[in-house]
């Protein structure tokens, strides 16, 4: 059985191998391709780091073309999903720097070693008193992950959104496993404690993250 | 373990990332301690939940979006990777660069009056569209001159380009491959119907001609051109004409717009008229800004229906208040949107065409590039003027001798009566002399 998976596995890379060449020589359609998997992975992370779905579009325009662009570069010595992760965050930590350069103190050290003050974790303060009451609970809970200042809520996408393990997030961010850990527990408390305050006044939500 | 530290490690044992001893302290630990057990179902509970916020699907026109950028990329990454991969390529631009300031620095040099003419490069100057038609004052020339250093390094490279098989036409090929590629998105329809089903992706382009054209008679060519415009379903959309006193060219311009799919045998009609001198063509892709705009006003459509809808249940003052505004809001974004549909439709179904119309003149001046061609030819004429002006200036002397010798003769015919006087004195005196001598 464990054979018959690393098969699999190494045939899919081999097949994302022979992609890779024909999309070097300018064969888009094989690029579209090698890309079809990762595009809405790309898409979302965009969605939920940035503000809007135009953004998140953009950025994920912008990072397939980057791929595309690059890919002469792309020696093969990690995973293929590693790189296309690493320029997704790398492209999102741009834009964020460059659409908020008057707080720039809290997205330069996305890939930082020492941990921020508690209070840095989140903040809340553009999200809406009454967003909760809306029907559309997944808006809630954006508005939560969208909360978390960037360097804790990239580790919280990568993981929650993107399904990725703990290695994976490291590879990507460019921080060590334990920062991964130690980051997603905080992220997670921050999170929690926002939302046991809201559910206080509000019966609902309390039923939506089911902590009654 | 306290219970705080058993909590601390609830995170990565939620995500199986606990190591062995972590995870199965914790598992010890919630099977003795109840409250522990309730704080992990709730924590477990509750990232599930923002799990539950899960990927939301693509835009729909994300891939179209896609192939877009990515033919747009190959085509500025071919130009590059082109050079690079064939060195002899780059060493014939370094030859282009070293003739363009070679042919700079000459025309630079004729423009002081050093200029002597050169032949052989005036053939393939002839051909170049280069001629210049001077109207007004000529004031204007050394400006047309200097302005046309332009043109020429535009042929030049033109020229090292040609045995590449890429020509002029090349923008016109992409095109094609473009619209034919959206007659095939519209042919497998389908997977990108929109959702209100009414139409499929049609590709948005916008197209701009820009024509120079020659011409006989120019009035007439520009009357033709405007019935054109109404003839292919457009329109005149500006023009201008100016005959100045005493000038020798007509000239002027006229821009029409005309049904996008039938441009080209409105050009063909155009090049009937005269001599088109110069023709460009550009096109502008708004596909994706068309669709972006067009899923952002059915967004806002559903919601005015929303706001409608709630609008009609509302019950407190405060509501339908806040719900006007509101409605107010979404409705002026639908109207910008719609503007913004119907002006890319316009654009899009008719195509500028841009003419410059101009008749023939005897002032037409030609620019040729000089060079080392022309350069024994120049020894040669140098030498030859140079035995012209010894020659000249010979005949100039003897043309002066000749001019003066009636007077050198008057000249000398006083001298030689003075002298004559002068000796016939002196004799006389001899003559007495003696007779005194003799009393």
């Amino acid at each position: 059985m464990k054979t018959k998976n690393t098969a699999a596995v190494s045939s899919q890379q081999f097949e994302e191998m022979e992609l890779i060449k024909k999309s070097r020589n300018g064969d888009t359609a094989a690029f579209s391709e090698l890309v079809a998997p990762y595009s809405k992975r790309i898409y979302n992370i965009g969605l939920k780091m940035l503000n809007n779905r135009e953004d998140a579009a953009d950025m994920a325009q912008d990072v397939l073309l980057k791929i595309f662009r690059n890919l002469n570069r792309f020696r093969g010595d990690a995973a293929f999903s590693t790189w296309v992760y690493r320029i997704s965050v790398n492209t999102c930590r741009d834009i964020l720097r460059s659409s908020y350069r008057q707080h720039e103190r809290l997205f330069t050290d996305f890939g930082e070693e020492n941990e921020q003050p508690e209070y840095e974790v989140a903040d809340y303060s553009a999200l809406p008193e009454q967003l909760y009451e809306d029907r559309e609970s997944n808006a809630y809970l954006l508005a939560l992950i969208r909360g978390l200042t960037p360097k804790y809520r990239i580790v919280m996408v990568l993981r929650e959104v993107s399904g990725l393990s703990y290695q994976e997030i490291a590879d990507a961010v460019n921080i060590s496993v334990g920062t991964v850990k130690s980051r997603l527990n905080r992220a997670r408390a921050a999170m929690r404690e926002k939302a046991l305050a809201d559910a206080e006044h509000n019966p609902q939500l309390a039923r939506l993250i089911n902590c009654q | 373990m306290k219970c705080e530290d058993i909590r601390r490690h609830f995170s990565e044992y939620i995500d199986l990332e606990a190591p062995e001893e972590i995870a199965s302290a914790i598992e010890e630990h919630v099977a003795a301690c109840g409250e522990c057990r309730r704080e992990l179902e709730a924590f477990r509970k509750f990232n599930a939940a923002i799990a539950s916020v899960g990927e939301e699907e693509l835009p729909f026109d994300f891939a179209v979006t896609l192939q877009a950028n990515l033919e747009e990329e190959k085509k500025k990454g071919r130009s590059r990777s082109r050079s690079k991969s064939r060195p002899w390529l780059r060493a014939l631009a370094a030859c282009a660069c070293l003739m363009l300031v070679l042919g700079v620095f000459s025309l630079g040099s004729s423009l002081f009056g050093l200029s002597m003419g050169a032949s052989a490069a005036q053939d393939a100057a002839a051909s170049a569209p280069m001629a210049y038609a001077m109207n007004g004052s000529m004031k204007r020339m050394d400006m047309a001159v200097t302005e046309d250093a332009a043109p020429m390094e535009e042929y030049i490279i033109a020229e090292e380009e040609a045995p590449m098989g890429d020509n002029g036409f090349y923008d016109e090929a992409e095109v094609a491959e473009v619209e034919m590629e959206a007659d095939i998105d519209a042919a497998e329809g389908g997977s990108l119907k929109r959702s209100a089903g009414e139409s499929t992706v049609k590709r948005k382009i916008i197209k701009n001609y820009s024509l120079s054209l020659r011409v006989e008679d120019f009035d007439a060519a520009y009357k033709r051109i405007s019935e054109l415009a109404s003839e292919y379903g457009g329109y005149v959309v500006s023009g201008n004409t100016s005959d100045y006193e005493g000038s020798i060219v007509r000239d002027g311009w006229l821009s029409i717009r005309v049904d996008a799919e039938r441009a080209d045998e409105v050009i063909d009609h155009i090049a009937e008229l005269g001599t088109i001198e110069h023709n460009s063509f550009s096109s502008n892709d708004v596909t994706s800004d068309y669709y972006d705009t067009q899923t952002r006003l059915e967004q806002y459509r559903a919601q005015e229906e929303r706001l409608l809808e709630l609008y009609q249940r509302a019950e407190t003052i405060e509501d339908l208040i806040s719900l006007e505004s509101e409605m107010t809001r979404v409705i002026a974004e639908i109207e910008s949107m719609e503007g913004t549909l119907r002006y890319y439709d316009q654009l899009t179904t008719l195509s500028l065409i841009d003419v410059n119309l101009y008749t023939p003149s005897t002032y037409t001046q030609t620019v040729e590039p000089t060079g080392w061609a022309g350069f024994w030819e120049n020894v040669k004429s140098g030498f030859l003027r140079g035995i012209n002006n010894t020659l000249d200036s010979i005949a100039s002397i003897f043309i002066f001798f000749v001019r003066i010798l009636p007077t050198l003769i008057l000249l000398a015919a006083i001298a030689m009566l003075l002298l004559f006087f002068f000796r016939r004195g002196r004799r006389g005196r001899k003559e007495k002399l003696p007779k005194k001598e003799q009393e």
